[in-house]
C-alpha cells in the first residue's frame, strides 16, 4: 500500500530546503511530523513529552541535512534519528532510576492504590494513567530487561517471537521476564508503602 | 492456569501492564506540526552554516588535509625532539680529541 510518505518528492523537497526555502522546510516537517511523533511517543521516557523530542529531531535533522547523503530512504535516516534521540532520554532517565511515590502523578498513583478486585478499569471513576505509569516503571529497568518485558508484556509478543526478534534462547528470555516482572512488582509494591507511610 | 499467591508481586505488575496495553497501543494525536517549527529549524541551520564559517580554518579543511596536516605537524615535533636529546659526542666519541690537560688552558 502506497502510503503519502512514499508519494511525497523528499529529494526535490530537500534541495529546496538547503537552499532555505521555508515553505519547503515546513512540508517536509509536515510529511515527516507524524513518523517522528510515532516513534517518540513509543520510546521517550516518562519525564520527557514526545512533542519536546520531536523538536529536538526536527532541529538535529535540518543542521545535519548535509550530511544525508541518499543511500537510504529519507524517513528511515529521520527515524534512526528520532529512535537515538528516545535512547540518549532513556540512557539519561536511567542514571536516576530511583522511583519515588511523589514521582507519580494522581492518575498513576490511582492505579497502584486501585484494589484489583474490587471493579475493572473502565468503570472506575477516578482517572488513571496506566499507561504513564508503565513508563515511569520502564525508566527503572536497564535496556535489555525493558526491551524483553516491553514485547512480552505489552506487545504482547511470543516467547518464540522474542526469540527470533533477539536472538535470545527461549530459557534466557523467560527467566529475563521472570526477573523483571517480579523487580516491576516489588517497585510497585514499595512505591504502596511509601504512600501508607507518607499518610 | 497456575493460580498465583496474592501477595506475588508479579501479579501486580501483570494487572497494571493489562490495564496499560490498551492505553499504549493508542495512536498519538494526529496533530499537524507548530507552524512556528519550520522557522525555527531554518533559523538554527543558518547559525550553525555561520558559527561553521566563522569557525577556525582547521574546521574548514576536510578531513583528509586534518588528518595529513595533523601527522606531519606530529612528525616535526617529534624529529625536533629526538635532535635535542641527542648529544654531540655520540657522533665524535672515536675521534681523535686532546686531553683537558695538553690544552694548557689558562
Amino acid at each position: 500500500m502506497e502510503t503519502p510518505t512514499d508519494a511525497f518528492d523528499f529529494s526535490a523537497c530537500i534541495a529546496r530546503v538547503r537552499a532555505d526555502d521555508e515553505s519547503a522546510a515546513r512540508s517536509l516537517i509536515d510529511q515527516l511530523h507524524p513518523l517522528v511523533m510515532r516513534i517518540a511517543h513509543a520510546q521517550r521516557p516518562a519525564a520527557i513529552a514526545a512533542e519536546d523530542i520531536a523538536q529536538e529531531v526536527f532541529a538535529k535533522v535540518f543542521q545535519r541535512l548535509d550530511q544525508y547523503q541518499g543511500r537510504a530512504p529519507f524517513p528511515h535516516w529521520v527515524a534512526r534519528i528520532t529512535t537515538l534521540a528516545c535512547l540518549e532520554h532513556r540512557r539519561r532517565a536511567w542514571v536516576r532510576r530511583e522511583l519515588r511515590w511523589s514521582d507519580l502523578s494522581e492518575e498513576q498513583q490511582a492505579v497502584l492504590t486501585a484494589d484489583p478486585e474490587a471493579a475493572a478499569p473502565n468503570d472506575i471513576e477516578r482517572p488513571r494513567d496506566a499507561a504513564g505509569l508503565v513508563r515511569q516503571l520502564l525508566d527503572t529497568l536497564p535496556e535489555k530487561e525493558r526491551l524483553i518485558i516491553t514485547l512480552l508484556d505489552l506487545e504482547g509478543k511470543s516467547v518464540s517471537e522474542i526469540c527470533t526478534l533477539t536472538g535470545w534462547g527461549a530459557s534466557r528470555v523467560k527467566v529475563t521476564a521472570w526477573r523483571v516482572r517480579r523487580k516491576l512488582g516489588k517497585t510497585a509494591q514499595r512505591l504502596r508503602l511509601q504512600e501508607t507511610a507518607e499518610s | 492456569m497456575k493460580k498465583m499467591p496474592r501477595n506475588d508481586p508479579t501479579r501486580d505488575w501483570l494487572r497494571i501492564a493489562a490495564e496499560a496495553r490498551p492505553q499504549l497501543a493508542q495512536p498519538p494525536p494526529d496533530e499537524p506540526a507548530p507552524a512556528w517549527f519550520a522557522t525555527r529549524v531554518l533559523a538554527d541551520r543558518r547559525a550553525a552554516r555561520a558559527r561553521a564559517a566563522g569557525a577556525a580554518p582547521w574546521f574548514a579543511l576536510p578531513g583528509l588535509a586534518r588528518a595529513a596536516l595533523a601527522s606531519t605537524v606530529f612528525a616535526a615535533a617529534c624529529a625536533v625532539f629526538v635532535l635535542s636529546t641527542v648529544r654531540l659526542d655520540d657522533f665524535v666519541e672515536d675521534a681523535d680529541l686532546p686531553e683537558l690537560e695538553e690544552l694548557d688552558l689558562p
